[in-house]
């Protein structure tokens, strides 16, 4: 399998140069580029399997240039930000972008960021495409991109990164039982998150915080196996 | 609206001697116009007719007497009706008495031969009531003197003497107030417009009123833009500090990646995490983010996760109260300023208690350490940005100082309220009340 290409668009120059020797450090192919006109450029040289895009450029907004990227293209888009303000952040998303990486950020969650969306989008997994950025079971809303969970009554539940992780593995496998050692190994690869609180702790606190009134939420435990979503999980 | 349409400027004193001007002539007007009403007074005209036949009787009774046995006839003449005397001179006329010139001609009208006799009337009024007192010449040129001795008409008359007297009163008062206020009402809009500055769209205030406050206007109008702009400017240089500042950092964050050494790599890293926080405290207390909506949010779940997070990294805290609780809120904003209190908490008292209670028509918020409290002189101060007590101590903290000042805009913006109490048995208890909305 050949290495990944990322188009990685940062108009200064010494951070491109780390992040570009960061991620060929790590086994990426990168297509660097300091402005618009050079990422337009760096796209015509061929396929780019995720473009590093920073918000920021001096001319353009990173937003509109997001926009014209999705307008011919589904590439997989990481906006880099140094505003770290939640509106870019939701604008990104909901222009398109698949995930939002504040600056400044180090090496270990700038990789397992590109890893997530690359395997959000790995070609084996062709049903999800890029609409598919919710998941609903039983009422609750399961923002993926923006990783928030919505009531059935529309509240925002604010949960742990840990917490919201454990949960998009049950959704994705829902109905079917998860054994324990699969998502404590899925836990342990989070990166970025020095926690490792138990998978037991983990899930009696999403129970509590998906309980509602009179009803229970719909995770059960299977002794001596695992965990399971016990709801059908519809993607949209 | 202003009752002087299109006329051209006039100032404060101008009007004010405007007003004054024309509550004189009110008043002038009004008081000429009561006395000439008094002359108006008319009595019923049986009364007049028994009055003017009383008088004519009494006149002639009187003249036929000779002058010793005159006191005497007069008193004979007296009734329970008329009082009669008879004097030499001239009576005196009571010093306040209008003369009733209508009701003279009514007695006149009757007993046309009194006209001939120099009939005075006079009307007094001694306490509240109302009497007609008069004199009428005898040919020998002395004085026949008589006062009616039943008050007249007594409390109509009374009434509406009374009534006439503050007529002018009472609308010199609502014209008065009516006038004034209008001159103001350009005043209290610029202080409604002046009391909101800052906290959002420019208001222009209309340039209206006395020439002196149309100037304050226009010169509060300009200051209000240049405010705006001021803090317009201020953000857009913030955000551009933070783009600015934060790619140096992100430069430093990834080559500190590339040190070998554990220790220094650890410590530069939490170095630059420290300055990035910094840099988030400044932008969220100078409201460098921009504006967030309010959003329906679970705030007992967000505090569960807060203290969730907060142990998962093995620091000490913990939530208690209800599992839900769904406000209307701007979710960063409250999240942002809970985590400040359980930041401070852990920081100052080392350990953190998050409380929930949902009382209905609010939800209050606390959280409680077990360290050493906030001197209670100093609560007011604490509140304040940039103010950080233990740095005399040089105590290690980090920041701005800005925990707090964040955590005050943020329960302001619910339109909360924020209360520290140092706890009775030790420790620091911070309150917000959020009201549901």
């Amino acid at each position: 399998m050949t290495s990944p290409t990322i188009l990685l668009v940062e108009d200064d120059p010494p951070l491109r140069t780390l992040t570009a020797r960061a991620l060929q450090e790590n086994g990426y192919a990168v297509r660097p580029a300091g402005s618009a006109p050079e990422m337009w450029r760096a796209f015509e040289a061929g396929p780019v399997d995720l473009v590093l895009l920073d918000v920021m450029l001096p001319g353009t907004s990173g937003i509109d240039l997001c926009r014209a990227i999705r307008r011919d293209s589904d590439v997989p888009i990481i906006f880099v930000s140094a505003r770290g303000s939640e509106m870019d952040r939701v604008v990104g998303l909901e222009l398109g972008a698949d995930d939002y990486l504040p600056k400044p950020f180090g090496t270990r969650e700038l990789l397992a960021r590109i890893r997530a969306v690359l395997r959000r989008h790995a070609p084996q997994r062709e049903a999800v495409d890029r609409s598919q950025n919710l998941m609903a079971f039983d009422g609750w809303t399961v923002q993926l991109a923006r990783r928030e969970l919505l009531s059935p009554t529309g509240a925002i539940v604010d949960l742990t990164g840990a917490e919201f992780d454990l949960l998009v593995a049950l959704c994705e496998n829902a109905q079917r039982v998860i054994a324990r050692e699969r998502l404590i190994e899925l836990s342990r690869t989070r990166l970025g998150d020095s926690s490792d609180r138990s998978v037991d702790v983990l899930i009696s606190r999403l129970r509590r915080k998906l309980s509602t009134a009179g009803k229970s939420a719909p995770i059960i435990t299977v002794r001596g196996v695992g965990y399971m979503l016990n709801v059908p999980v519809d993607r949209r | 609206m202003t009752i002087w349409p299109r006329l051209p400027v006039v100032g404060i004193i101008g009007r004010i001697f405007a007003i004054l001007l024309l509550a004189l002539l009110v008043e002038y007007g009004a008081t000429t116009f009561l006395y000439e009403r008094a002359g108006h007074f008319s009595i019923r005209d049986d009364e007049a007719n028994r009055l003017a036949e009383h008088l004519i009787i009494a006149r002639k009774l009187i003249s036929e007497q000779p002058v010793e046995r005159r006191e005497e006839m007069a008193e004979e003449v007296t009734t329970s009706r008329y009082l009669v005397r008879w004097q030499q001179t001239v009576p005196a006329a009571p010093p306040v008495a209008p003369s009733l010139d209508r009701m003279h001609r009514q007695i006149i009208a009757w007993e046309p031969e009194l006209a001939a006799h120099d009939l005075r009337l006079r009307l007094t009024s001694p306490g509240r009531n109302s009497y007609i007192s008069g004199a009428l010449a005898l040919d020998d040129g002395s004085w026949l003197y008589f006062k009616t001795r039943e008050p007249l008409r007594r409390w109509d008359f009374a009434i509406s003497r009374a009534l006439l007297a503050l007529t002018p009163a009472i609308a010199l008062i609502v014209l008065g107030g009516v006038l004034v206020s209008q001159v103001l009402r350009p005043l209290r809009r610029l202080a409604i417009v002046a009391d909101q500055v800052g906290q959002g769209e420019v208001e222009v205030v209309p340039v209206q009123g006395p020439g002196e406050v149309r100037r304050v206007i226009s010169a509060f109008n300009a200051m209000q833009d240049r405010i705006h702009r001021l803090i317009d400017d201020r953000t857009e240089a913030l955000a551009a500090v933070g783009h600015d500042f934060r790619t140096p950092l992100a430069r430093l964050r990834l080559r500190s990646d590339l040190i070998d050494d554990d220790d220094l790599r650890d410590s530069i890293q939490r170095d630059v995490i420290e300055m990035d926080a910094m840099v988030a405290s400044l932008l969220a207390y100078l409201g460098g983010e921009g504006e967030e909506a309010a959003a329906g949010i679970d705030v007992a779940v967000m505090c569960a996760t807060i203290a969730n997070d907060a142990a998962d990294h093995d620091r000490p805290a913990s939530y208690s109260g209800p599992d839900h609780c769904e406000l209307t809120v701007r979710p960063l904003a409250l999240k942002r300023a809970i985590v400040n209190l359980v930041e401070n908490a852990l920081h100052y008292g080392g350990n953190a208690r998050l409380r929930l209670e949902d009382r209905g028509a609010e939800v209050a918020i606390s959280v409680e350490d077990d360290g050493p409290g906030i001197p209670d002189d100093a609560h007011a101060k604490v509140l304040l940005p940039f103010v950080r007590l233990d740095r005399a101590r040089s105590r290690d903290t980090s920041g701005f100082g800005l925990g707090l000042p964040i955590v005050v805009r943020a329960v302001e913006g619910e339109g909360g309220r924020l209360s520290l109490v140092n706890r009775p048995r030790g420790g620091l208890r911070v309150e917000m009340i959020l009201p549901r909305r």
